[in-house]
Formats: structure tokens, C-alpha cells, sequence
């Protein structure tokens, strides 16, 4: 399999949360996240 | 909305009382409302084939191992990973002091139940993921091997995701293949309920391995098909994190650089 292109993950969340990481897989982990 | 509302004169009423000193610290708690982009499959990480689905497992279920921002592949449930010389024989180090949600204790006899009940259940979507294994056998309580066919390097890279999810052995057991109406793995949040079309609740677990770094208590998952609308929903405070996809929509909109 040859990939000729890779999708965009455009992440949005509110300014109350803190903590979010952007990982390239997509995948939304939970852990040290924290809401004001 | 209205919750917001309701939080929001709350904050207010907090701060009047305080005189006015009251800065907006981080509390312990509340509710963190995610959209997804479609409604997950079963939520049983033997049988799932959604991408959504992956994401709430990253709440409810924790891999052998993780991720991270640099794409390197870090320790999650496992603490090693040694491959022998030969490249058939794989030797993993398990987390020590780990329960799942029923309070069961993961060792290596759950994590080799877990993987023959990926490898074998009828059904699994994860058998071809782990194809290259022969057999899962137990060295010590926090020692698995795997035997594998052939040598087989990207085989790491497959437990980073489900098939790396550890499932309690006494719940999968007396669940069957109903496992996925009400998971028992051993991840930071744990299975409350789900509404098909509507909701996805989780709360957090108290004897996870990382408690210290969890800090809200629920999570909700809303499947929002439409990204306009799940937008529309972060921008007036009833979504707090959102599904990235479909990105391109809206990524081209002006609406996005708004929140």
C-alpha cells in the first residue's frame, strides 16, 4: 500500500479546557486534561 | 446551555462572595462534553472497527502501550517490550498495581486473556492485527511472551490500539459477546451508559493506575453528525472539545478561528 496523502486533524475545544495534547493519530486522550 | 447558565452564575455568585478575590482556579470535577462525528460501533475493543469508537475507548480502555505527541511508542498498561534474537519470541513487561474497573487485578494471566480472546473470539477484527502471533504464554505474574511465526516489527505498533486493550477476564467471561453494551477494561473512566443516536457517559475511575493526572469526573460522548452543527455547539458552550472530522469543511470557514 502506497499513501499518497495524509488527513488533517483539526482539533477545536473551548478556552475552559487546559491540558489537551494533539497526538497525530486522532485519537482524543482524556488523561491531564482539566476544565476552569 | 442551561447548565452553563446555571455555572456560570454560579462562578458569579462565588466571586461576590469571595469579594471579588475569587480567580477562576482549576476545580477538581465537572462534566467535559465531546462531540463525535458519528455514533461508535460496539464498544468492545475486539469487535470495534470505528474510528470513533477509538476514541471513547481512550477513555474506558488502556493498551499495553500509548502514543505520544512525537509518535514514539511509550509504556501504557505494559513497562517493556524485547524482542529475541531470533525475532519469534516477544517478551513483555506488565505494569504492576493495575485493576480494571471490577476491581480485578490485571496480571499476565489477564493480559494472555485478552489477547487469545482477540486472537480467537468469533468475529474479532483484531485476529489479523495479530496475526503473526502463535501464542501468548505466561512467564511470571507481570511476564507474557508472545511466540510468534515469523519475525514481525510492526507488531508493537498494533497493541498501541485495540488490539493492546486489556479487557477484565471475569466480565468479558460472563458477558460473552455482549461485552460491548457495558465494557470493563482498565482505563482512566469508566462505562456508566449509553443512548444509542445520543449519548456515551463515563466516569472517572477511582483505583486507576494514573489517578493522579485525571481530573474531570465524567465525560460525555455526543455523536453530532453534521460538523456545522458540532461547531455551532462548541462556539455556544454545549460541546467542550470536538471530533475533528470532517475537517475540511469547515477548517476553510471563518467561523473556526472564532472560539
Amino acid at each position: 500500500m502506497i499513501y499518497l496523502y495524509h488527513p488533517q486533524y483539526l482539533i477545536a475545544h473551548t478556552d475552559k479546557l487546559e491540558g489537551f495534547r494533539p497526538i497525530s493519530d486522532g485519537i482524543l486522550r482524556v488523561v491531564g486534561l482539566k476544565l476552569k | 446551555m442551561r447548565q452553563t447558565v446555571r455555572r456560570t452564575a454560579l462562578a458569579l455568585a462565588l466571586s461576590i462572595l469571595a469579594g471579588g478575590a475569587f480567580a477562576p482556579a482549576f476545580a477538581q470535577g465537572g462534566n467535559l462534553r465531546i462531540g463525535l462525528g458519528d455514533d461508535p460501533d460496539v464498544l468492545d475493543p475486539t469487535l470495534s472497527r470505528t474510528y470513533t469508537a477509538r476514541i471513547v475507548f481512550a477513555s474506558i480502555c488502556d493498551k499495553l502501550f500509548d502514543i505520544d505527541e512525537k509518535l514514539a511508542i511509550v509504556p501504557q498498561l505494559a513497562l517493556s517490550y524485547a524482542t529475541s534474537t531470533d525475532g519469534k519470541t516477544v517478551t513483555i513487561k506488565l505494569r504492576p498495581g493495575v485493576k480494571f474497573h471490577d476491581g480485578e487485578v490485571f496480571d499476565a494471566a489477564a493480559a494472555k486473556y485478552s489477547l487469545d480472546r482477540h486472537l480467537n473470539m468469533k468475529g474479532s477484527f483484531r485476529k489479523p492485527e495479530l496475526a503473526s502471533v502463535e501464542k501468548v504464554e505466561v512467564a511470571d505474574p507481570l511476564t507474557i511472551k508472545l511466540q510468534l511465526a515469523a519475525p514481525f516489527s510492526p507488531l508493537q505498533a498494533q497493541l498501541t490500539d485495540r488490539a493492546g486493550m486489556m479487557v477484565s477476564p471475569k466480565a468479558a467471561e460472563a458477558s460473552g459477546d455482549k461485552f460491548g453494551l457495558k465494557p470493563v477494561c482498565a482505563g482512566p473512566y469508566k462505562f456508566v451508559e449509553r443512548i444509542q443516536q445520543d449519548r456515551i457517559v463515563v466516569e472517572k475511575f477511582a483505583d486507576y493506575w494514573n489517578k493522579d493526572q485525571v481530573f474531570i469526573d465524567k465525560i460525555t460522548y455526543l455523536p453530532i453528525v453534521d460538523a456545522t452543527v458540532r461547531l455551532a455547539n462548541l462556539r455556544s458552550g454545549g460541546l467542550d472539545l470536538m471530533d475533528p472530522r470532517p475537517t475540511i469543511r469547515w477548517a476553510r470557514t471563518p467561523a473556526c478561528a472564532a472560539p
